[in-house]
């Protein structure tokens, strides 16, 4: 009982931290449209696509800033081979970054996304970029997939605040007996 | 190793069951040796490759090497060839240590039920002995893996003293599966299960990474290596990357040589007094036919044509759920509790004996995946994906397949794997017994559904059962229908042994594993009085 009750408390702590940053984590997207739009506005060349352009759009369709920029690089490294990927990147980041002042600093990229700014072939390509950054896979039709990141991918992060990722978890035995903290129960889309 | 090596057990494969036998005659001080054809793994390396891998399937970490070929459920290569009218597609690794490197943990006994088919229900096989026989078998095996379980439960099979680990704790998935099942008459409850709840024979107890297939980064979920290691300390031998590609005997049955092949093509024989197979379901017959020679035109062991016969598995529906509240599903063991409800009874005149166990998987790139292809991004992205991992999981039931004479092994030497072996032709057919009661388990999982409110089945899917490997070379006390006696002695061959889930005479409601741990500690006492 003993052992029992310290790994309740002991979770219940760790739990009730990680509630709260996943918590905060909700609002990525809206803090990200305004932390963006301060960022310097970047010049693509369709001809020679860069790092900075690359990791600059990423920030914008994750919603995240703080993208690590190893995973980024090795991401990169793959895009860029990609035929029309100068064209597509250049692109996708110039209507993107447009879309975001026009929206204001309340403006996202979902609603850049949803709005359809972007035409057939940039939307293909940041939809590819969002897929590989959340599954950590990079899939292409007509190239090897190849995996980017394991533990880096952005999906574990929805459920970051009660699941270890599998691989590198460090729980003590029975902490998945615990019921994380209780927080408004998301009701999005369930089928 | 050449001609002139002699041993005084050979053992042909370092699974479980060949590294627990290994162990056992290593440490009576027997000269022993045993010989795998893939190769040594070190869990660093597994870890890593599944980690880098975009492969889409969780063994696709293991090395699938020319010299050893195994099956995938990719089918990129067809490992087997099907020609039945069902397709027996199966996942196994070859390498010491076997597929517990990626089994998922579940250590159940077979009842007294499971045992006695025929004789209670009509159907089937009866094993040639009585649960009792078997039970000290199993506690040792339990205490030679680890088995943590509930000391208040044995779900239907008796036991005479107490698990060696406390029972795992239950996630909050499981109990909540337990209350809303409760509230429909159905019983959930622990799974015994190989997997260290506290730490245990030097091994850490389970941190929660809910990756048990694949593989366990720490080493909290038994596999076969550990005793392979300890095989090793204590004496064995155990040489990887070699194939043995037949058996030799004299014109009295007496095995005496195993004829192996190197990765390189090389070729050698090592001799022993006593031979034992544990080279499952599948390898088991393809070497026993293989070895076919003018006196034992059929193969060895096969005066009753009973080789690579009665092919086993077990028949599965899964059902893919979503709760209606949050329970968290992906955190803890894979598999963690079970419902025995449907295990037994005189409806097993009808239909199959079933286990229904709480699949603790969650899906987040199936789930990610869809959401994207959806279209879905930004905020709604992330939330959806949470109220999906946190609801969706599974729900296995599997149930029983009979012993069929017609769903067979057999090998066609005109036609040969990558590593030149005779390639295994499998036919087999649905068993009817089994559909029917997986089935009827999965209609019951449905109807709780309805009635409680708490859940919905999202989908169905049916399988034929062709994880758990069992059947090709039965025991039995009749030689005219069966391959071994009842302590895996073949009746063909004073000398040589079948260890695994070969010699099962029926499959159980019940994951094999700990059954052919039990077989394999029994079996292998025998081979040391024999010698």
């Amino acid at each position: 009982m003993g052992l029992k009750m310290s790994v309740y408390r002991r979770e219940f702590v760790v739990m009730l931290a990680s509630a709260i940053a996943a918590g905060a984590a909700g609002v990525h997207a809206r803090t990200a449209g305004r932390g963006l739009l301060a960022l310097p506005r970047l010049t693509p060349d369709p001809a020679a696509p860069t790092f900075a352009v690359f990791y600059r759009l990423s920030q914008m369709v994750t919603g995240r800033i703080d993208l690590d920029r190893e995973v980024a690089r090795r991401m990169f490294d793959v895009f860029r081979d990609e035929p029309w990927a100068g064209k597509h990147l250049a692109t996708a980041y110039t209507a993107a970054a447009d879309a975001l002042e026009e929206g204001g600093p309340d403006g996202t990229m979902a609603d850049v996304l949803r709005a359809g700014v972007l035409q057939d072939g940039e939307r293909w390509f940041v939809s590819h970029l969002l897929t590989t950054w959340y599954l950590g896979v990079y899939y292409h039709p007509d190239r090897p997939t190849v995996r980017i990141t394991y533990r880096g991918a952005l999906m574990h992060e929805a459920v970051a605040d009660y699941r270890p990722v599998p691989g590198f978890a460090e729980s003590e035995t029975g902490a998945w007996a615990v019921r994380p903290l209780h927080l408004p129960e998301t009701d999005a889309t369930r089928r | 190793m050449s001609a002139t090596d002699q041993h005084d057990v050979v053992i042909v494969g370092a699974g479980v069951a060949g590294c627990l036998a290994a162990h056992r005659l290593a440490r009576r001080g027997l000269k022993t040796l045993v010989i795998e054809a893939g190769p040594r793994l070190r869990r660093d390396d597994v870890l890593k490759d599944y980690m880098t891998s975009a492969d889409p399937y969780a063994s696709a970490c293991y090395p699938n090497p020319d010299h050893a070929p195994r099956p995938t459920p990719a089918g990129a290569e067809a490992y087997h060839r099907n020609e039945g009218p069902a397709a027996y597609r199966t996942d196994y690794i070859r390498a010491v240590g076997g597929t517990t490197w990626h089994w998922g943990g579940a250590a159940l006994r077979l009842s007294p039920a499971d045992m006695e088919l025929a004789s209670r229900y009509g159907v089937g096989r009866d094993w040639p002995f009585a649960y009792d026989l078997l039970e000290p078998w199993y506690a040792r095996a339990e205490a030679e893996l680890g088995v943590a379980g509930d000391a208040a439960r044995d779900d239907g099979a008796p036991r005479a003293g107490p698990y060696p680990m406390p029972a795992m704790p239950l996630s909050v998935l499981d109990r909540e599966v337990a209350r809303v099942f409760a509230s429909q008459g159905i019983g959930f409850g622990p799974l015994p299960q190989a997997r260290n709840s506290v730490p245990f024979d030097g091994r850490p107890a389970c941190a929660g990474n809910n990756m048990c297939n694949p593989v366990c980064p720490i080493g909290a979920k038994y596999s076969g290596d550990v005793h392979g290691r300890k095989a090793e300390e204590a004496g064995a031998r155990i040489i990887s990357d070699c194939q043995v590609t037949r058996l030799e005997a004299l014109e009295d049955g007496t095995v005496t040589a195993a004829r192996i092949r190197h990765p390189d093509g090389t070729e050698a024989t090592v001799q022993g007094r006593v031979f034992i197979v544990a080279a499952n379901g599948i390898e088991t017959p393809k070497l026993l036919l293989a070895s076919a020679s003018e006196r034992f035109p059929g193969g060895l062991a096969n005066s009753s044509d009973q080789v690579g016969r009665n092919l086993m598995g077990h028949t599965d529906r899964l059902l893919k759920v979503e709760w209606m509240r949050e329970v968290y599903p992906g955190f803890g063991p894979q598999t963690n509790s079970c419902s025995m409800a449907f295990r037994d009874g005189g409806f097993r005149a009808e239909r199959a004996g079933a286990l229904v166990t709480v699949v603790n998987f969650a899906d987040l790139g199936g789930i990610t995946g869809d959401l994207l292809e959806g279209g879905m991004v930004g905020n709604d992205l992330d939330r959806a994906i949470r109220a999906r991992a946190t609801r969706r999981f599974e729900l296995m039931c599997f149930a029983e397949e009979l012993p069929e004479a017609h769903n067979r092994v057999t090998i066609d030497r005109q036609d040969r794997d990558r590593s030149g072996q005779p390639r295994a032709v499998i036919h087999f057919t649905e068993d009817a017994y089994a559909t029917r009661g997986a089935a009827h388990a999965a209609d019951r999982v449905k109807a709780v559904a309805r009635e409680s409110g708490a859940f919905r089945v999202r989908s169905e899917q049916a399988s034929l059962g062709s994880v758990h490997i069992m059947g090709t070379a039965l025991m039995g006390t009749d030689p005219r229908t069966s391959v071994t006696d009842p302590e895996g002695r073949c009746h063909d061959h004073p000398n040589l042994f079948i260890a695994g889930g070969a010699v099962f005479p029926s499959a159980g409601t019940v994951n094999p594993t700990l059954t052919i741990a039990a077989l394999s500690l029994r079996t292998s006492e025998r081979v040391a009085g024999h010698l």
